[in-house]
């Protein structure tokens, strides 16, 4: 009985902790990778545990440039992302650059997918070991 | 099962009804909330989680400024009825609404109607628990920076930042959806009004086309939410609006990818997207009709 009263409060309390963990990691380390570019003022951003995965599918328009940043916690390690069309060709793979944002202009208005690839961990369980990822979009004209 | 299990179950619900605003998710890989399986327990199954998000409002009201579109003073919502709205899914849309009409005066430089609709934004704001977004510093900024459009664009990106944010640290992902799903519906509301005042403007006509991928984006986010009857209600006029744009025609062409000197990704290939007046006139009629709904 004492183990049940102790999950119910974990269920409540764990998604309010892990909210409020995510936002003000976002404001706090992912909006200054942004600048100089406007943010679009969204925010896209989920608690991960490692070797979770997640497809984000964006709108992206022409004439505009755009920064995507992808930014994770840091007990998550080396969060790796690409960008594909939406028939999956792929045209960015963090794991082929140094830099951690990714420009880009496209010449057709589209849809992309940003797909985010959390490392394996030893400790898959540990609720220690979940994060937040954030992927924010800035552009300019 | 043992302890940390069922914080693992709590934790994939909380990932499966919380995780990212504006955004909808969308477990791929396991059963319905309701009914937890033996693989949501064992997470030995990586989780794949699907999102969607659409262009803000400030991004599409920039693209309508590019395309050559004008400010309409007659378009926006009445702001006078901002009162009128007392249920959370009207205040939830109107808010979306409101929002978009803010981002369409700021991007045309209207200062007074820039404020009235921060206005608007501010009352729905307080009325849906989210009035420590408009603090003294912000209102102290929006003052300071009232005539400087480059700031106030910013600053107003910041406040819907703020507002989403907070639904989803309180976790009501519906409503920020409710009020993407406004802001969306406003913006493609005026586009097809100022291609009324603009016939002639095929670059206008061409960022209406390009909002049927938005739309597909948006009826994923709606998806998320099966269970939510208001979802649901507008998820079928979104389809039935969406049903209008699958009549557009789409061809692809491949081209390359490339990158300048600054680093700059230019993703080639065209897509040359087909609508004809009537199309267009339909979109128009729907658009106007589900935004009626909305605003009334």
């Amino acid at each position: 009985m004492k183990n049940l009263r102790l999950i119910i409060l974990l269920s409540v309390l764990i998604p309010i902790g892990m909210n409020g963990q995510c936002r003000g990691f976002t404001k706090k380390t992912g909006r200054p990778l942004v600048e100089p570019y406007i943010h679009n003022g969204q925010m896209n951003s989920a608690v991960l545990f490692p070797g979770d995965s997640a497809d984000i599918m964006l709108t992206f328009y022409s004439e505009q440039q755009y920064r995507l940043v992808i930014c994770a916690e840091e007990q998550l390690g080396d969060v790796s992302y690409q960008v594909s069309d939406i028939e999956r060709n792929l045209i960015f793979d963090s794991q082929n650059s140094d830099s951690k944002v990714f420009d880009f202009i496209v010449e057709s208005s589209q849809q992309l997918v940003i797909s985010v690839a959390v490392p394996e961990s030893d400790n898959t369980h540990d609720i220690t070991d979940q994060g937040c990822v954030a992927v924010l979009v800035g552009f300019k004209n | 099962m043992n302890i940390k299990q069922y914080i693992l179950i709590a934790s994939v619900g909380f990932l499966l009804f919380s995780c990212g605003e504006e955004v909808g998710n969308n477990d791929l890989d396991i059963g319905s909330p309701e009914e937890p399986t033996i693989d949501i327990v064992e997470r030995s199954d990586k989780i794949k989680n699907i999102f969607f998000n659409i262009p803000s409002p400030m991004e599409t009201s920039k693209i309508l400024q590019g395309a050559g579109a004008t400010y309409e003073f007659t378009l926006p919502s009445n702001p006078s009825a901002v009162d009128d709205y007392q249920s959370i899914v009207e205040q939830s849309l109107n808010m979306g609404i409101y929002g978009a009409d803010l981002n369409y005066a700021t991007v045309f430089s209207q200062t007074t109607e820039t404020m009235l609709y921060l206005q608007c934004a501010r009352i729905l704001g307080n009325e849906l628990g989210m009035e420590q977004v408009f603090d003294e510093e912000t209102i102290d900024r929006i003052e300071w920076n009232l005539e400087i459009n480059d700031s106030m664009q910013v600053i107003i990106t910041e406040i819907f930042w703020e507002m989403n944010s907070y639904l989803e640290e309180d976790d009501r992902q519906s409503i920020s959806t409710l009020i993407i799903v406004g802001g969306w519906v406003e913006g493609v509301y005026l586009s097809t009004q100022l291609a009324r005042i603009a016939p002639d403007n095929d670059a206008l006509k061409l960022r209406i086309a390009e909002q049927k991928y938005s739309l597909t984006n948006l009826i994923g986010l709606l998806n998320s939410y099966e269970d939510d009857d208001i979802s649901q209600d507008m998820l079928e006029e979104l389809q039935e609006l969406d049903a209008i744009f699958n009549k557009i025609t789409e061809v692809k062409t491949a081209g390359e990818n490339h990158k300048d000197e600054n680093g700059v990704t230019t993703i080639g290939g065209s897509i040359k997207l087909g609508m004809n007046d009537a199309i267009l006139e339909e979109i128009t009629a729907k658009i106007a009709e589900i935004r009626t709904d909305i605003i009334n």
